[in-house]
């Protein structure tokens, strides 16, 4: 008997670009071509992809420590090459154990000292799937049938946390959503709390940075009001975390700085490395027990198959160790250099607005251009004739330069810019270089 | 009777204005009412000629030297038409050059240089208008094409592809900026009194007499009055077309 050809790499990166355009979402690919996005990367060299017009500085936020970090791949391999399980039929999973307990053991110490908070994980295989096993608990814990969100949030895409979405393209044709959640105004003090007063909220799920809605933090008067106001009321607080979490704003979590650590922290996005797909929700045994109970009668009322399997913990592990005080550290210090190099350099051209954000999670607002010939309306594009076209503008620019930026899902006027940890820092000063002048050049054709 | 004055106060801009058809268009445009600019790259002389021409028929313009090829010199170009003038109605992408040589001969720098000129020239110049026309949703860009790129004749093959490049770049811009109200129109001559025929050996000169239907050569002030109804409110439908004005070749 003769084995299966191994998968022919060369032949897969050479004709598998095609394929998905033809065979997974050609719309992804259209607009990829569209806005000449470096979209063939074949290899991956110091952390970077590398395209035929050169290396690509990936802004996306999923490969913390770079593509490919060596120290991630030999974990991965490692594993793969020892004679363990990857897979546990009883669930009982080592690897699980162990990460779940170096999570904690984290998340536990904060900047200012131990803040012990959590001492039981769930681990799924997406963010979603993390928002999803937070409201389910949430739920079956407190009893209760709502679920308030904020204007501005992404919380995933599966049915319970597109419920959450705020309204538009990742929302609208997806109704009807999941009963009982309410969207409030982002920041509103008075809308929490007459919500909470009812006595019928399960909890109240928030970004501590809104990513995809624009890069946008809660003042902080609400923080606190929305700790005390949830202690108040018996509802459960989520600190979705998958962007901000895992050292990306200069601390192992942002929500350390709440007044009250919340109930429930949402993990994923680089956790598994940019290697292999895992996310966690971080809980306390007490809440755990409360919504499942203290037998094995609904020991897997929520489960989720390859949740946690071997090889996703390992590569998580490895993160974990790469994830180092100093690391964190340098993030914050490095953050903070490039938004305020950001801030003086850009504070020149009429389009920009601010820079924000904490750490290494940055937005750069700009005001949307009023000039017809700037209009995805005379781009062609009248689905999109609504949208403000700088941010994708300066996207494309920025994609012939060798940085790979995104504009914010819900707000395409912000750019979001979320780089490695570990890019030097001559890099963003090219970086900003080369933004100064995109933004001189889309400034001139105002 | 008058003659009409189809560009009553119309802020025009002219490449390549300085001398032959250029210069028949900025005067052209001067009796029409109009104010105008021209650009010219090297010969002071005749800039100077065209300028005080222009103001011996009323009009002041605005003069600027450099290369139509030169994205700065045209960026520089355009606002200070618009600074002076607070915007720009009409600008004629005329600004061309040619060398009569068969193919064997022409160098690599010769078809850039005339590339530059013609196509170039007039996709930055249009570009650096277009800013300002939008905003205003009101305007017309005229290019100077040829009956080069029109017919099957002798022709320099770089001259000749250069103006078939103005037709694609008329066609394509006309379609793209319709919605604001702007024209996009190709003017494209025959053999003239000036230009081309100042360099053509005589016998191809003899050659376009006989073959074309009116037995003479054009006249570049009878193109530029042309020229000035297709960038007036008179022509208020067209976009988007070739204009041949060969004399029946």
């Amino acid at each position: 008997m003769t084995s299966a050809p191994a998968a022919d790499l060369a032949a897969i990166l050479r004709e598998g670009f095609d394929s998905y355009r033809q065979y997974v979402n050609p719309l992804v690919s259209l607009r990829a071509e569209l806005l000449a996005e470096p979209t063939r990367v074949t290899a991956v060299r110091d952390g970077q992809l590398v395209e035929e017009r050169g290396p690509v500085e990936d802004f996306h936020g999923t490969q913390t420590f770079g593509h490919r970090h060596p120290a991630i791949t030999d974990a991965v391999q490692r594993f793969l090459a020892s004679d363990s399980p990857n897979w546990f039929p009883s669930r009982v999973n080592p690897y699980a154990g162990a990460l779940a307990r170096a999570l904690c053991d984290r998340a536990n110490q904060t900047l200012e000292g131990p803040r012990p908070a959590y001492d039981n994980v769930f681990f799924a295989n997406s963010g979603s799937g993390a928002v999803e096993a937070a409201i389910k608990l949430a739920r079956a814990a407190t009893g209760r049938p709502r679920i308030l969100a904020f204007d501005g949030a992404y919380h995933g895409c599966t049915m319970g946390s597109c419920a959450l979405m705020k309204p538009g393209m990742f929302r609208d044709r997806f109704g009807p959503h999941l009963p009982g959640v309410v969207s409030l105004p982002f920041g509103d003090v008075d809308a929490l709390a007459r919500e909470l007063a009812a006595g019928d909220v399960a909890v109240v799920v928030m970004e501590p940075i809104q990513l995809e809605g624009g890069v946008r933090t809660p003042p902080a008067e609400f923080l606190a009001a929305a700790c005390e106001l949830t202690a108040r009321h018996g509802t459960l607080l989520v600190a979705d975390e998958i962007q901000t979490g895992l050292g990306r704003t200069g601390r192992f979590l942002a929500s350390e700085i709440w007044p009250r650590r919340p109930d429930i922290v949402v993990l994923g996005k680089h956790l598994g490395g940019g290697l292999v797909p895992i996310s966690a929700m971080l809980t306390r045994r007490d809440l755990f027990e409360t919504a499942y109970g203290q037998h094995y009668a609904a020991a897997e009322a929520h489960n989720t198959t390859f949740g946690g399997h071997g090889l996703a913990c390992v590569a998580a592990l490895a993160t974990l160790e790469l994830l180092t005080d100093e690391v964190i550290a340098r993030v914050a210090r490095v953050g903070a250099q490039l938004r305020a190099r950001l801030t003086e350099t850009l504070s020149r051209h009429p389009l920009f607005e601010e820079v924000r954000g904490a750490g290494l999670l940055v937005g750069i607002a700009l005001s949307p251009s009023d000039h017809p010939w700037l209009s995805f309306e005379h781009f062609g594009v009248d689905a999109l004739r609504d949208q403000p076209s700088v941010g994708v503008i300066l996207c494309h620019r920025l994609y012939k330069r060798g940085f790979y930026c995104f504009a914010c899902g819900h707000d395409w006027r912000i750019l979001r810019v979320l780089p490695r940890f570990t890019i030097p820092e001559a890099v963003l000063d090219r970086f900003a270089t080369t933004l100064d002048e995109e933004l001189a050049y889309v400034c001139s054709l105002e | 009777m008058t003659a009409p004055r189809r560009l009553e106060g119309k802020r025009c801009l002219i490449t390549g204005g300085s001398r032959g058809l250029g210069r028949a268009i900025a005067l052209a445009f001067a009796r029409h009412g109009a104010r105008v600019a021209f650009t010219f790259r090297k010969n002071q002389g005749d800039a100077d000629d065209t300028a005080a021409a222009l103001r011996a028929a009323g009009c002041e313009p605005l003069v600027f030297q450099g290369s139509v090829s030169d994205a700065a010199h045209v960026q520089a170009t355009v606002k200070a038409v618009v600074a002076a003038w607070q915007g720009l109605d009409v600008l004629v992408n005329n600004a061309g050059t040619t060398q009569i040589l068969p193919v064997a001969l022409i160098e690599e720098e010769d078809w850039d240089a005339v590339m530059d000129t013609s196509a170039k020239g007039a996709f930055l110049f249009s570009r650096a208008a277009l800013r300002t026309m939008i905003r205003a949703r009101s305007g017309h860009i005229l290019n100077i094409g040829s009956f080069a790129s029109e017919r099957v004749i002798e022709a320099p093959i770089h001259y000749a592809a250069a103006k078939s490049a103005l037709r694609g770049l008329t066609e394509a811009l006309a379609r793209e900026v319709g919605r604001y109200d702007i024209k996009v129109n190709l003017l494209s001559p025959g053999l003239l009194d000036v230009g081309l025929a100042q360099i053509l050996p005589r016998h191809r000169i003899d050659e376009y007499v006989s073959q074309a239907a009116f037995g003479r050569l054009g006249s570049a002030d009878e193109v530029a009055e042309l020229a000035a109804f297709l960038v007036s409110p008179d022509n208020s439908f067209m976009t988007g077309a070739k204009i041949v004005a060969d004399g029946g070749l």
